[in-house]
């Protein structure tokens, strides 16, 4: 049985997954746009932080909170990109391939570097020293730099998460098991990202969060179903991609 | 791809050019002495409150941060909830003082405090709580230091700035 058969009857055993492409494809971009509308209804016209005098580091904070917003949201399509599978994938009409999860796993996690650089770059030029305590995990220096650190665990969890993908020719089939750290990495993002975001509460965003987490929750019920059913597996397919020789999806 | 990613961008272009239509036709926004949210020293804030002008201090952090501490009198209010506020529901004060740690939520809650109407919304001099507390002042520091303690000790340095090592400008 091919990866592709087995992943099919994972889905035809669980959850039935159904939904109109247009639909799918419109959600993703509702999922696009809120942090981008939600930022600029707080930050305002941006090219106002260069015309007037603002205090140093400044513009490296706001846009450092783009970058979280985003890095939160392409988390999320990636994590459910990841656990559809193929089958669920098409089903949903938004199957790109396994390249495409490599490549948005990349853009988070360049979004993620981003975020927590221009956050350091922003409070060491604000301070005038390097603001190494924001890198340094700490659980005992009050709320804010608990939060942080929670937010460091998570970027930490999603490097090690990345790292067994790239390494799976190494490891075959136990670098699944390293790949499931996405799963806490996103928990520990989510709290990081409500506990202390500014925008992360507003509004929209609030929908975009809680519908976020929910759905992801299903999907990861969803998956966890799917592999105790019997015929399957009983391991992680991240993408049918994976269960093909490894030269066979290049 | 390139067609949702096209409409993500419209929209987020239309988003963007509806900001700065407001930003230019809001009547509170216009920023002043080239500062997009002017400030003021401890040293000024200080003589505003010897001379007994109401000071209102909004302090942008979290509730949590907040708890273990803050400035005097402080009200807690981030960046998510300063739309409830204008100058009215402050209780029209003679200068109001938004600060987070070292003023990034700060600068962002006084500047939106000034778009809401408040003209009188400002940062620190000295950046946030931490330039608020290398000039020596009080603060309330959860289960060390109360509300009642940090006022009074903040007349006392109001009235004698020397007991607090506040820098004149």
């Amino acid at each position: 049985m091919s990866g592709e058969d087995t992943m099919s009857g994972q889905i035809s055993a669980g959850l039935k997954l159904r939904a109109h492409p247009a639909a799918v494809q419109w959600f993703i971009i509702a999922a696009l746009c809120l942090p981008g509308v939600t930022w600029l209804s707080t930050t305002g016209n941006i090219v106002d932080y260069w015309r007037y005098d603002v205090p140093p580091g400044q513009v490296m904070y706001v846009a450092s909170k783009l970058a979280a917003l985003y890095a939160f949201v392409v988390f999320w399509l990636q994590l459910i990109y990841g656990l559809l599978g193929h089958a669920g994938r098409t089903r949903l009409g938004i199957e790109r391939g396994h390249s495409f999860h490599v490549k948005l796993g990349s853009l988070m996690i360049a979004l993620v570097v981003l975020h927590a650089g221009l956050f350091v770059l922003g409070a060491s030029v604000r301070t005038h020293k390097f603001a190494s305590q924001y890198l340094t995990p700490s659980f005992a220096s009050g709320y804010y730099r608990m939060v942080i650190t929670l937010g460091i665990v998570a970027a930490v969890l999603v490097m090690f998460a990345a790292f067994f993908a790239g390494a799976r020719r190494l490891w075959m089939r136990a670098w699944r098991f390293g790949h499931w750290a996405v799963i806490p990495a996103f928990a520990l993002a989510s709290v990081h990202s409500l506990l202390i975001g500014s925008e992360s509460r507003i509004e929209p965003m609030t929908i975009l969060y809680t519908g976020g987490i929910v759905i992801a929750l299903l999907v990861i019920v969803w998956r966890l179903r799917s592999r105790s059913q019997p015929g399957s597996s009983g391991t992680l397919q991240m993408s049918p991609a994976s269960a093909l020789p490894h030269n066979a999806h290049r | 791809m390139i067609r949702t990613l096209s409409i993500v961008a419209a929209i987020l272009a239309v988003a963007y050019a509806i900001q700065v239509y407001r930003g230019a036709h809001a009547p509170f926004a216009s920023p002043s002495h080239d500062r997009l949210v002017p400030v003021a020293s401890t040293a000024e804030v200080l003589n505003l409150i010897k001379q007994g002008k109401k000071v209102v201090f909004v302090d942008a952090r979290e509730k949590q941060e907040w708890q273990e501490e803050h400035i005097p009198g402080a009200i807690n209010v981030s960046l998510r909830e300063v739309r409830q506020l204008d100058q009215r529901t402050l209780g029209d004060p003679d200068l109001v003082i938004a600060y987070c740690l070292k003023d990034f939520r700060g600068f962002e809650v006084a500047k939106a405090l000034r778009q809401s109407g408040v003209n009188k919304a400002l940062i620190l001099a000295e950046l946030g709580i931490n330039g608020w507390k290398r000039q020596g002042l009080p603060t309330v520091v959860e289960g060390k230091r109360s509300e009642v303690e940090a006022l009074a000790m903040l007349d006392e340095c109001a009235h004698q700035k020397a007991k607090c090592q506040v820098k004149t400008p």
